[in-house]
């Protein structure tokens, strides 16, 4: 059992584990991941079925890979954990070392004033012994290995979190009040493809309410600029177009205006209306008069054409409209207007602990890196003999920093 | 005037190798001023290169391949300078110059037409992320350089065991310094990635040879701070780290395609 656990919390262990988990990283960046079946076996005809079977397709998730990640992660927390234990050992062990020093370095009364203001200043704690006074660095020193790695833990465990417990979802935006799952709901008051600079920029314009009835108030949200409203967060994630068609009913005076994203069929009566089909950003009109369109732009719309099929007593006849055509059809008037676009928002759920947990440890990570490698960890016994140093890093190291400390170039 | 700055920056790096090359030759402490004082020449000129195009671009001139490796190349120059002015050993004015003059003709083959920002790019995080992408690169560029000079100085057998050991342990502290500047990389990139485009980490091929590239000086660190491992396989440690980096930065571009390519 005992041997086990050493086993577990080895580094050897850890080595060992990351030579498949550095495999799999290969396989998966060279495989594209993701795609369709059809897409595996026209790019790797040969080999496709070896991809699907082995599951390198989606290499990440893995029961292979998460187990590995898993065990990783199991090695690193037994492993930060021992090295927490074993931190109070270090020290005191550095502090008998520095006192003990036989062979020390000389040290004028001026070098060591200096270098006893200098530790002070650097909150290195003072200890009077019986052969002289021993300064130790800071505890959180001590600690930078061990943040380092319970850090590198809670991004493992922040990751386990997302997989398991955030969802996220895509839903098409358009122009006025929308339905969401779960009872929030969106308005959408603009949305915009360009700033007023005319440079690149999609902005949605928008209120959220959530399903209690609280109202996020008009905000805006771009590429960047996601916003973060109850438990979800809304990202600016794509955009389209869609024809708009007013409809008016003469007999009752209802009027509906629709947002056409993909063909079909508009009928106030149920069976004669009108079947829509596209439209298209612009159009070229020949010498003979043909007009030819121009199915993309850039996702500008500068001279939109409506393609329809007009039906009326199980007549079909294919027409062309311009914004601000109108067409009668038995007891409706359908009118065209400019198309609209409107944005695909992103809606993700995710737990706030998740966050918390994610930032922390990132922040601890860059704190505990910085400790590793740039802090002094060491205790320094100073007498009139001469002063000597115990600690983390080789001897000419410590001793590069402690003359540092007295002013010494390096 | 932007081209011009640029090839005689590129001009004026070949000719840093060329005189650095001569004075490993010559050995005369004139030529290795010399050699040293074209090599300012071309870093100053790279300076001014970088900033000219951030102001006729009006942002920070890191967002293409083209614009890192010329921001690559300024910060190999930078660290082999500072480094310069404590360490004096032959071969890494060599080797350093190679390395600006190798990534600053890199930066040659790509297209130089300075584009509009794409909106995911405009952010707070892009230059924090990039910025430290530049130093981490650099950091290990120059670590695998001082582990070269080591494998080629440990051949010749005779050398005193204390020039080494310092070598050894330069290349060792860059390393670390480079590896903080890539975990900043890393996170920075998920901070950004997730107010982008929602997820922090989508395994797309930059972000994974990122990790892949990180896995592998996380375990050169362990060997030797904790194996105990020195000298010559650590040199060889660094040399395979920074093969790493050169794909991550190079090959992924050229060969996958991802949210990074930007194509
Ligand atoms: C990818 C994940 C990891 C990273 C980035 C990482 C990072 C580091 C760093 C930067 C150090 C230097 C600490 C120092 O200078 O004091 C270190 C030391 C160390 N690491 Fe890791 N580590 C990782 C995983 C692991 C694992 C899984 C284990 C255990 C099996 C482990 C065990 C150790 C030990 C024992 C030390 C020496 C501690 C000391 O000097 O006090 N590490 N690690």
């Amino acid at each position: 059992m005992k041997k086990t656990l050493t086993f577990l919390r080895s580094m050897r262990f850890g080595l060992l584990l990351l030579l498949p988990v550095l495999v799999c990283s290969v396989l998966g960046s060279i495989v594209p991941q993701g795609e369709a079946e059809s897409y595996y076996a026209s790019v790797f005809p040969g080999s496709y079925h070896l991809i699907l079977g082995l599951g390198l397709d989606h290499v990440f998730r893995t029961w292979v890979f998460l187990a590995l990640t898993a065990l990783f992660g199991v090695n690193l927390l037994l492993c930060s954990i021992s090295q927490y234990r074993a931190v109070p050992a270090k020290k005191t062990a550095a502090v008998f070392k520095a006192l003990r020093a036989e062979d020390r370095e000389p040290l004028t009364a001026e070098q060591r004033n200096a270098l006893e203001i200098s530790l002070k200043r650097r909150f290195w704690q003072k200890e009077e012994g019986e052969t002289g006074t021993v300064y130790t660095s800071p505890a959180w020193t001590w600690y930078g290995s061990v943040i380092t790695h319970f850090a590198i833990f809670g991004i493992l465990l922040g990751a386990a979190g997302i997989f398991g417990m955030s969802r996220t979802a895509d839903y098409e935006i358009m122009p006025g009040e929308n339905r969401l799952p779960g009872n929030v709901s969106i308005r959408l008051d603009d949305f915009k493809v360009r700033d007023d600079s005319g440079r690149i920029d999609y902005v949605s314009t928008l209120e959220i309410t959530d399903a209690s009835g609280r109202s996020s108030g008009v905000r805006e949200i771009r590429v960047n600029k996601p916003l973060r409203f109850g438990s979800n967060k809304y990202y600016q994630q794509t955009y389209g177009a869609a024809g708009t068609v007013h409809v008016s009913v003469k007999a009752t005076g209802e009027e509906t205006t629709l947002f056409m994203r993909e063909p079909g069929m508009i009928s106030a009566g149920g069976k004669d209306g009108v079947w829509y089909d596209n439209v298209y950003p612009g159009y070229v009109i020949d010498e003979a008069g043909n007009i030819t369109v121009i199915p993309q732009t850039s996702g500008e719309y500068a001279d939109p054409v409506y393609y329809f099929i007009r039906i009326e007593n199980g007549v079909m006849t294919p027409m062309m409209a311009f914004p601000g055509d109108r067409v009668e059809v038995s007891d409706a008037v359908y009118t065209f207007s400019e198309p609209v676009h409107y944005p695909g928002i992103r809606v993700k759920t995710t737990p706030v602990w998740i966050y918390a947990l994610l930032y922390l440890s990132f922040a601890a990570l860059i704190a505990g890196l910085y400790l590793c490698f740039f802090a002094s960890v060491a205790s320094v016994s100073v007498e009139d003999g001469g002063w000597s140093a115990a600690g983390k890093g080789s001897e000419e190291e410590l001793r590069q920093r402690i003359n540092a400390f007295m002013g010494k170039g390096i | 005037m932007l081209d011009i700055l640029f090839f005689g920056t590129l001009i004026v790096y070949f000719l840093a190798v060329v005189a650095h090359f001569l004075a490993l030759a010559f050995r005369k402490e004139q030529i290795i001023r010399a050699a040293w004082a074209v090599f300012y020449a071309g870093f100053a000129l790279n300076t001014v290169f970088i900033i000219a195009r951030g102001v006729t671009a009006g942002r920070l001139p890191l967002s293409n391949q083209f614009e890192f490796a010329t921001a690559f190349a300024w910060c190999i120059a930078l660290m082999a300078i500072v480094l310069h002015r404590g360490v004096r050993e032959p071969w890494i004015g060599a080797l350093t110059s190679a390395a600006a003059f190798l990534i600053l003709s890199f930066a040659a083959l790509q297209p130089r037409k300075i584009s509009e920002l794409m909106p995911a790019l405009r952010s707070a995080w892009f230059g924090f992320h990039i910025g430290s992408a530049v130093f981490s690169y650099s950091a290990f560029m120059i670590a695998a350089c001082i582990s070269l000079r080591y494998l080629l100085l440990q051949k010749s057998a005779t050398e005193e065991e204390e020039r080494l050991s310092s070598l050894d342990y330069l290349s060792y502290r860059l390393t670390a310094f480079g590896f903080l500047m890539l975990t900043l990389t890393i996170l920075s990139g998920c901070i950004w990635a997730e107010q982008a485009w929602s997820a922090f980490w989508t395994w797309d091929p930059k972000e994974t040879w990122a990790l892949i590239t990180w896995l592998i000086y996380a375990a050169y660190l362990h060997l030797r701070l904790q194996k105990k491992w020195r000298g010559k396989r650590m040199a060889v440690f660094s040399l395979i780290g920074i093969v790493c980096v050169l794909f991550t930065f190079i090959g992924v571009n050229v060969l996958f395609t991802g949210l990074h390519s930007y194509k």
